[in-house]
Order: structure tokens, then C-alpha cells, then sequence
């Protein structure tokens, strides 16, 4: 195996017009499809599933799966693709789109065969316009190439692509909430059931799947389920695009195979700790997946069997890192923050809960906390945990619950001895 | 028929409906904000978390859940209690204390299920983090509405868009800075604005008439049927000390669901507003008040001197018992019994009927015919008997001499003689709806000063008549 | 005077359509159309709007306010929106904001008074590893440093 036989998804980027069809086609690109398109759609789905592909934006659900769960009735179809990509920490869909465009489309066409859908929206968040015009781009390549359009690939397929452009709202990347975006309506997520797959957009049966997700299927349909189960773990195999920011020397967006252990990421990869600063936690996949601690980040390895036994998650595999110095309790309130700011307001615990923790945080952070506050907020994480329409409530409650959780003596020292803000946060000074 | 268990109670319940339809039709309450029976599932407001078993570990909306065979439902563990406190919580951590000045007091569900399910003390130790939105707005005619109070059900919202098919009402911004409006600078102004108010668990949504006038716990409900069009919308007369100071629809799932128009809603100012309480008699110069004898001696005369000449022109409100009545004068005095349906007014297919009369069919059915159309000449002597807001007699006919009105109207001005009656709200009777349903009222409030049912008044007129005929 | 679509617009605007079952899809990309001739959306704007995608005015007014990329109140030429979300706040995020407050003599929400600078805090932009970062109109700008920042103002005329 090849040192970099793994770079399945970035395997393009770095090369001259990388996000061009010639580079794409130059090395192999739209072979798989074309392949796909000579198999019966549903072996296709069962060469997703076999290769154990997991949903990429962080739920980790099979994807091939989720495609076997169109019906098969004859109502049109629809594949979205949800490149909305608002976890805080997450920047790895903008490369995808940006650099490799093709690849994405690719993976759009092999979805859209398996699932006989002829119509694909990507649904792409409003604040990335150099990925939404390097997509619309590669799609007017693609259609002039014949490879979109009403016969696509030459064969009687025929697959229309079109992007659609969120407007900034985070909640948009909840698949239902996503589907009432593309038909003009506020981004709320629905009641389940009836599932996207039963009633998506315009209440034809739909799929969601990440951008991720699906840009990882020509490599499986090119080479095999067993070439890709070759890298990661045997539950989590494959490979994985990580983000890594914060306190590290190199930030960047990185693909290796799943189950890479957490430091080996930072140290290896990444350059090590920003300027050698001590490791404090790291937040391991998005900002909704619970903080772990530096005792608690030697151990672990990334893929979504470990995490969860170490009592976090996968997510959308961004790795948030913190060196010492960082005041967890300023951290602590800029995400629920976010979380307060991004909330529907459907539905009455997240709607309340988010909006009343980042007032007691934001009351902390000015120095006018109370101990109580502490048990306060873990009492409305826990009145908000499991009780809402979609998971936002819960991924809020994921740094709140954590935070408090493993750091709780540097909050009741907050609280104790703050006056006022912090004056330094954050251990980096804004310079260089 | 699949067969189910709450909280351990085997029940065969209907195929295809939810948990909480399978509970409440079995009397097992399970509290909930947002679902109504008459308006779309929205499954936001989270109160009616219960436990489901086969099921996830979270616990499940039961307005939005389908049963199922074999499912065993609990809707009073710890689990579901908790969710319950914590819902309780997330609202009233917003909600302002406005329940000394709120006038939902008393019948407001957000009080009702702290005392039931929540009875916390608040945990809110900065009050100052109270979300302020805007308070009392005018949005309609006849609506207020208080943001800080709404609990975002979004009923109002459901009920202005599949009820009264308007896009008055709109759900802007998100997180807790959410509220309900209307586009800038316009009203909601659809003719069942004040469905808002009852639709409203809360007291968000509040009558403009009704507002600060009375504390509900005073008021006393009377079922009753309003008489103002074909429809006879089910309705509560809510009264206190013989003053009525608001209506409001009852549920009838034919006739009229939860819901009845504002004009008809609003019309209970008749009652207590320009009653007719005395009998009058104009004898050249001006009306002045008699008594009951003296008045009954004259129209009895009057109405023997009249005798083919004689003209009985009725409101389409009367009951069928007063109609039976009518009949009986007819025979007995030989007179043309006639009906004022008067103008048809606007109708849609939400509630409202183009004939504004409470009995049209009933009385049409029992025989009274003849429509007031067919003209009367100079020479006829007109009885007219009119129901509280009927319609007006038409341009161009002979002034009454004797008209029977539970208020004071142009025809009783007109009158030579004129007796007062009681209105719907102070008697019983039978209509019969356009849909040819019959429906029962009974009297709510006793008659003004000296009014008389209609069915009295008819009798005592036909024993006078005969009187002055000896 | 009321407000009408350029030809240009108009012919996108059709071309968005096609692209959908329903016309009301195409709410989303219309109001950002309208915000780009009309330079933001109005109550007017929205009415305009509500009528060329066939949806009422309150239904336009929902998603006008829900979503936050579109500007119910003018902004300036330049519409500088830092990101103040963790990984940015990480690696200065906070301090890039006070210093554009500093040097453009505003506060959040506030545009200079000739017009030329708007300045907001917004969340995660999703450009993490090239910390701090903002976006000014549909631009992003990152791994910024103070003299990166000089620069990048002094170009914005």
C-alpha cells in the first residue's frame, strides 16, 4: 500500500485546476459512473452498504441503507445533498466542492442511478460562494459533456443537477429542515413520521446525504467494497476528511483512515500544539460532540465505535483543539451562543432552553454568575435532552452537559473570583 | 382494531388514530398546547410527551403518533412527569406575570397545568433575562394580541390558514426572539377573528370588546344556538347578574365545529343593548308608555277591526313552538301570516349562510309559506313580529300598527301599538338549521322589565282580538 | 414608485423556475435577487417578490426574517461580517473584531457614516483552518493579521 493510497477524497486537490473536468477526467474521473450505470441500481445501493460507508455530515448512518429505503413506487425522486456544513469547526465540503467538484457530481450520478432519482439538489449554505460557483461551473462542464442532462453518460439516464443556495440559517442542515429550504419555505425541520424517503421535497420521496458521503462512492464503485474496508477500522471503515483548527501549528482539512489515533492527528499531521502550548481538550467531531480532555484524548482513536465508548462522537469529524490557557467558560459561552442564535424556535425546550443558557453563560462570562448557575444549566440540558423535534436541542446540550461536566472547578473558580470578563481568553495573542 | 394499554389499561382503540385521540376519547387526559381537534397535528409545543413501549428510548409526541398493536403507553411515569415539568418551565421562564391584569384568567390552560403537572417554584433568578416582545397590539378590528404572553402553539396560525383561509398571520424571526405578526401595516381582518381568542390557549390572542370587562369565573355559561343566520352556530351566552358580556361558539361537530363568526359573536350586545322592556302606544302625540291591559285591549281592537285587511308579518327567527302559535292566530283571526326573510347577506363555505334568519326551514316546513315579496296595499293593517336583529320591514310598505320586538327598532317607533317580547336568550325553542338539523335553546336570562315570550304575546293578542270581536 | 426586476433578473429569474415542481422553490433565490437590485429587502421588496412567486406576502415576510443573509435594513458598500464562533474566537476572532471596531470607529450592527463600512459578529462561516477570518460581501478573507487587515480596508473604496 501506497503511503498515500488512502487519499481517497482529496486525491486531486493541489494539482493545477483541480476543480476542472479535464484534471478530473485525466485521472480516472467518471469511470465508476459509468460502471454504475452498467449495474442493476439496487447492486449499486448494496455495494455502498457493503463497503460500510457512514453518513459523513455526522450521523454516521449507513448510506447505502439510507438508499435502499426509497420506495419503489413511480412518484420522481430526489437525491439532496446536503453540503450545508454550519458545525462550528467544520470546514471540509467547501474543499470538496471547491477543488474536486467533479468528484462530488460523480458521486451525485452513482447515488441518483442507485436510486433511479432524476432530479438532485445540492443544497449548498448561502455564505459559500466560491464552492457554489465552483459547482454551478462543473455542472454546466458536466452538461456539456453529456455526462448531466437527458442522457447522461450516453446510456437513457437522465439526471439533472442544480444548486441551491441556503441563506444562513445552521438549522438547514437537518434533512428535513434542509428539504422545507429547497421548496421556499423557513428552514423548520418536520415531525417524523412521515421520513424524507415517504414524503421529501414537493412530497416526493428523497434522500439526504452528505457531501462527504456521497463524494466517497465512485472510489467504492471504481474499486470495490473490500479496496475501501482495506482503510479504517472493520465498524468504521474508510476514510475520513478531518478538520482540524484551533491551537494547532498546521490547521487544515486532512483525510486519513478512520481510527488514526487523536494525537498521532495533532502531532503527526498537524504540526503538533501551536507553538509547543500544552494540550487542555479538544472537542472531537464539531462543536456539538462533547469536549474531551487532554488525559482523555491520549488514548482515544477516531472512528465512531471509540468516541462514543469514550462518551463523545465522530460527528462530522471536526477536531477542535485547545491548548492551555483557554478559559473554557468564555469557550463555553460562545457555543451556546451560537446554539441560542441558530434555534428554529419550533418547538418550546430548545426554543427557551437555548436562548436561557446563553443568558446565564453570557451573565457568567461578565463575572455575575452564580454557583447555582452551574447546576441550573445541567438541570436545562436535562429538560432539553431527547425532547425536541430535531437534534439541535441535543447538540446544544453536548458542550453545555461536557463542559460544565469536566471543567466544572475552573467555572466555580470563574465564578468565584471574575469581576468581569476575562481579559485574556484565549492564550494566542492576535499578531504574526 | 388494534388493542392497546395506557398506563396498564387494555383498550381496543380506531385504526389510524393517535395516541392522545385514543386517550382523550377514552378519558384519559394527556395535557397539550398545540393540538386541537379541529386543526392540523403541529407537534412543537412538547407537552404531550408520553412513553411508548415497542418504542425509542426518547419518549414520544403522542398527538403525532399513530397506534399501533400491541403498544403499551405510559402517560404518567417519572419519565414523562419530568418532560412535562421541564415544558412547563421552558414556557413560564418568558412567560410574564400578567395574570392580575390578563383577562385568560380563569380560563387559561397555562395556569391550569402549572397547579397539575408543575407547582415549581421558578428557577428564572434573573428576571431581567425575560425575553420582551411586543404587548397588546391592535392587529384587528376586534383582536389584541400580547407577543410576551404567546406561547408560540401556532394554533392561530393553523386556524387562520385552514379555517378562516386567510395569510393574515405570520410566524417571523426564530430561536426566542420568534413571534406571531401580521405583514407590516396590515390587519387580520377575516370575519372569524375572534376564533383567534378561543383557539388561544393562553391570553395572547384577546377580545378587543371583551377586554378588562369581566373576570371569567364570574360568568355564567348558558348554552344556547345563535339566531342570526341559517347556520345556528352552537354557542355559550356568558352572562353574569342578568348582563350578557360575551359568546362563544360550542363545539357541535356538524353544524358549526369550535368555531362561530364575529358579527354573530358580537351580536350579544342586542341583548342587553335598546331592549324594548315596556308595552307603548302612540295615540297622536308621541309614544308613551301603558300597561299590558290597556295595551292588549287596544291592539285587540285593532286587530278585530281589521279583518280581511289584516297583515302578520314574522322574523324567519321565531321557533317552531312560536310558528305553531302563529298558525293557530292564522286560523283563528284569518289573517295572512307572511315571513320577512329580508335581504340575503354575504355567505361562505366556512360557516356563514346567506339567509340570515335563525328558522327559515322550520317555518317554511310547518306551513308559513308566503314570502313578504307578494306586495301589500294601503289598506292593510300590519302585526309584525320581530326576533332580536331581524330583519327591518322593506321600503314602501304601510306603517305597522301593532309590532311585537324585543327591541327598540325603526318598526317599533313606527308602531301604533308596541309590545315587548323576549329575546332568544330569555326563552326556549326548536330551529331548524339549513342542513334541516333541528336544535334546541333554552333561556339563559329571564325576560327584560315587562317582555313577554312571543308564544305568550301570541296568545293573549288572539284572546284580546276575540274580546273586542264579541 | 414601485419596484420592478431588470430584464436580467427577470430572465434569471425564469430560468430559476425551471428548476423546481413548485414556483414558491424559488422564494429563496428570488430574494436574493431582489436584494441585489433593490440593495435590500424591503416590505415593498417583499410584496414584489410574493407576487412573482405566486406565495402571499407573509409567507415572504417568514422567510425574509428567518433567514439572516437577508437584509431587511440597507448596510454599507461593505458588509464586514467576522466570525466570533469557536475556532475563529480560538485563534484571535474576538480581537479581529475589536480591532475592525476600532479602526472604523463602530460598533456591532453600526455602519460609517459615509456609507461604506457595515460591521456584524456571525457565526461559524466554515473556514476554521485558516483562522481568524471574516466575509465582506460574498468574499471570505482569512488567516488575517493586522496588516492583512490595513490592506484589505484600504482596497475597499
Amino acid at each position: 500500500m501506497a503511503n498515500d493510497d488512502y487519499k481517497i477524497l482529496s486525491r486531486n486537490w493541489g494539482k493545477p485546476d483541480s476543480h476542472k473536468l479535464e484534471t478530473y477526467l485525466q485521472s480516472g474521473g467518471y469511470e465508476a459512473a459509468k460502471k454504475a450505470l452498467t449495474m442493476e441500481p439496487q447492486a449499486v445501493a448494496q455495494t455502498v452498504l457493503d463497503a460500510g460507508l457512514r453518513g459523513r455530515g455526522g450521523a454516521g448512518f449507513p448510506t447505502g441503507r439510507k438508499w435502499l429505503f426509497m420506495p419503489k413506487d413511480d412518484r420522481p425522486r430526489y437525491l439532496c445533498v446536503n453540503a450545508d456544513e454550519g458545525e462550528p469547526g467544520t470546514f471540509k465540503d467547501r474543499d470538496i466542492m471547491r477543488y474536486d467538484p467533479h468528484m462530488l457530481i460523480e458521486g451525485i450520478l452513482i447515488a441518483c442511478w442507485a436510486m433511479q432519482a432524476h432530479t438532485s439538489y445540492i443544497y449548498v449554505r448561502g455564505e459559500f460562494t466560491e464552492p457554489q460557483r465552483r459547482l454551478e461551473a462543473a455542472i454546466e462542464e458536466a452538461y456539456a459533456k453529456g455526462i448531466l442532462g437527458n442522457r447522461s453518460l450516453g446510456t437513457d439516464f437522465r439526471l439533472d443537477v442544480h444548486v441551491h443556495s441556503g441563506a444562513g440559517a445552521y438549522v438547514c442542515g437537518e434533512e428535513t429542515a434542509l428539504i422545507n429550504s429547497i421548496e421556499g419555505k423557513k428552514g423548520q425541520p418536520r415531525i417524523r413520521p412521515p421520513f424524507p424517503p415517504q414524503r421529501g421535497v414537493f412530497d416526493m420521496p428523497t434522500t439526504v446525504n452528505n457531501v462527504e458521503s456521497i463524494a466517497s462512492t465512485p472510489y467504492i464503485i471504481a474499486n470495490g467494497p473490500e479496496a475501501y474496508r482495506k482503510f479504517g477500522t472493520e465498524k468504521s471503515p474508510g476514510t475520513k476528511l478531518f478538520c482540524v483548527s484551533g491551537h494547532v501549528n498546521k490547521p487544515q482539512v486532512i483525510e486519513l483512515p478512520l481510527g488514526v489515533p487523536l494525537m498521532e492527528l495533532i502531532d503527526k499531521h498537524c504540526g503538533g500544539m501551536l507553538k509547543g502550548m500544552k494540550l487542555k481538550a479538544v472537542i472531537p467531531g464539531g462543536s456539538s460532540t462533547p469536549v474531551l480532555t487532554a488525559a482523555e484524548c491520549q488514548k482515544v482513536t477516531l472512528d465512531y465505535e471509540a468516541l462514543a465508548a469514550a462518551g463523545s462522537m465522530l460527528g462530522s469529524g471536526a477536531v477542535i483543539v485547545m491548548a492551555e490557557g483557554t478559559c473554557m467558560v468564555t469557550t463555553l459561552h460562545v457555543l451556546t451562543h451560537f446554539y441560542a442564535h441558530e434555534s428554529c424556535g419550533q418547538c418550546t425546550p430548545c426554543r427557551e432552553g437555548t436562548g436561557w443558557m446563553a443568558q446565564i453563560t453570557g451573565r457568567i462570562v461578565k463575572g455575575k454568575g452564580k454557583i447555582e448557575d452551574l447546576d441550573l444549566l445541567l438541570s436545562l440540558a436535562n429538560g432539553m435532552f431527547g425532547r425536541t423535534i430535531c437534534p439541535l436541542a441535543d447538540a446544544a446540550v453536548g458542550p453545555v452537559s461536557s463542559f460544565i461536566g469536566k471543567f466544572r472547578q475552573e467555572f466555580e473558580d470563574y465564578i468565584r473570583t471574575q469581576k468581569g470578563p476575562k481579559e485574556k481568553p484565549y492564550p494566542v495573542k492576535w499578531m504574526s | 382494531m388494534p388493542k392497546i394499554k395506557i398506563n396498564g389499561r387494555e383498550l381496543e382503540v380506531a385504526e389510524g388514530i393517535t395516541i392522545l385521540e385514543a386517550a382523550l376519547s377514552n378519558g384519559i387526559y394527556i395535557p397539550h398546547f398545540c393540538y386541537h381537534p379541529h386543526l392540523p397535528i403541529s407537534g412543537n409545543c412538547r407537552m404531550c410527551l408520553v412513553d411508548v413501549k415497542p418504542g425509542p428510548p426518547k419518549l414520544s409526541i403522542s398527538c403525532a403518533t399513530t397506534v399501533a398493536e400491541g403498544m403499551e403507553i405510559e402517560t404518567e411515569n417519572e419519565k414523562v412527569r419530568a418532560a412535562r415539568a421541564a415544558v412547563m418551565e421552558f414556557i413560564l421562564k418568558n412567560h410574564p406575570l400578567d395574570c392580575p391584569i390578563c383577562d385568560q384568567a380563569g380560563e387559561c390552560v397555562l395556569h391550569e397545568y402549572y397547579m397539575k403537572y408543575d407547582l415549581k417554584p421558578s428557577r428564572l433568578f434573573s428576571p431581567e433575562d425575560k425575553v420582551k416582545k411586543q404587548k397588546r397590539r391592535r392587529l384587528g378590528k376586534h383582536v389584541v394580541l400580547d407577543s410576551e404572553r404567546c406561547i408560540l402553539c401556532t394554533r392561530c396560525i393553523r386556524f387562520v390558514r385552514n379555517v378562516s383561509g386567510d395569510e393574515s398571520l405570520a410566524m417571523v424571526k426564530r430561536s426566542d426572539k420568534m413571534e406571531i405578526t401580521t405583514f407590516p401595516g396590515k390587519t387580520v381582518d377575516n370575519p372569524y377573528s375572534l376564533c383567534l381568542t378561543d383557539a388561544c390557549p393562553v391570553g395572547a390572542w384577546t377580545s378587543a370588546d371583551f377586554r378588562f370587562k369581566q373576570r371569567v369565573w364570574f360568568l355564567q355559561p348558558s348554552a344556547s344556538i345563535c339566531p342570526h343566520c341559517s347556520r345556528g352556530c352552537n354557542i355559550w351566552i356568558d352572562h353574569r347578574r342578568e348582563e350578557a358580556f360575551r359568546i362563544r361558539p360550542r363545539v357541535n361537530e356538524q353544524v358549526n365545529k369550535a368555531w362561530a363568526c364575529d358579527e354573530g359573536r358580537l351580536n350579544y350586545h342586542l341583548i342587553n343593548d335598546d331592549r324594548l322592556t315596556l308595552p307603548l302606544i302612540n295615540s297622536g302625540g308621541g309614544q308613551k308608555e301603558i300597561s299590558w291591559k290597556d295595551a292588549l285591549k287596544t291592539a285587540g281592537a285593532m286587530i278585530a277591526e281589521a279583518g280581511e285587511n289584516l297583515s302578520v308579518i314574522v322574523s324567519a327567527s321565531l321557533s317552531l313552538e312560536e310558528g305553531k302559535a302563529l298558525l293557530s292566530l292564522q286560523e283563528s283571526l284569518g289573517a295572512k301570516v307572511m315571513l320577512n326573510t329580508g335581504e340575503p347577506g354575504w355567505e361562505d363555505n366556512i360557516l356563514r349562510q346567506s339567509d340570515r334568519n335563525a328558522n327559515t326551514k322550520g317555518l317554511t316546513d310547518l306551513g308559513i309559506a308566503e314570502s313578504l315579496d307578494n306586495g301589500l296595499d294601503d289598506s292593510a293593517v300590519l302585526v309584525v313580529f320581530e326576533t332580536l336583529g331581524s330583519a327591518p320591514l322593506p321600503e314602501g310598505i304601510p306603517a305597522p300598527a301593532i309590532v311585537i320586538s324585543p327591541s327598540v327598532t325603526p318598526a317599533v317607533k313606527a308602531a301604533k301599538v308596541a309590545l315587548p317580547a323576549a329575546s332568544y336568550a330569555e326563552t326556549a325553542g326548536t330551529v331548524v338549521n339549513f342542513m334541516g338539523l333541528s336544535q334546541s335553546y333554552s333561556s339563559a336570562l329571564k325576560p327584560k322589565g315587562q317582555a313577554l315570550s312571543h308564544a305568550e304575546i301570541i296568545a293573549k293578542l288572539s284572546a284580546a282580538a276575540q274580546k273586542a270581536g264579541e | 414608485m414601485s419596484l420592478e426586476f431588470s430584464a436580467t433578473a427577470k430572465q434569471e429569474l425564469d430560468r430559476i423556475f425551471g428548476r423546481y415542481a413548485t414556483k414558491q422553490a424559488a422564494l429563496l433565490p428570488a430574494l436574493y435577487l431582489a436584494q441585489r437590485e433593490f440593495g435590500y429587502v424591503s416590505p415593498e421588496a417583499m410584496e414584489y417578490v410574493a407576487e412573482l412567486v405566486d406565495v402571499s406576502p407573509t409567507r415572504v415576510y417568514e422567510v425574509a426574517t428567518f433567514y439572516t443573509m437577508y437584509n431587511k435594513q440597507p448596510v454599507g458598500k461593505y458588509f464586514i461580517q467576522v466570525c466570533t464562533n469557536i475556532s475563529c474566537a480560538l485563534r484571535g476572532g474576538m480581537d479581529l473584531f475589536a480591532y475592525l471596531s476600532k479602526k472604523l470607529g463602530i460598533a456591532e450592527g453600526q455602519t460609517t457614516k459615509d456609507g461604506r463600512f457595515s460591521l456584524v459578529k456571525v457565526e461559524c462561516l466554515g473556514a476554521c483552518g485558516n483562522a481568524p477570518m471574516m466575509q465582506v460581501n460574498d468574499d471570505y478573507y482569512e488567516d488575517l493579521i493586522p496588516a492583512k487587515v490595513d490592506e484589505i480596508l484600504k482596497s475597499m473604496t
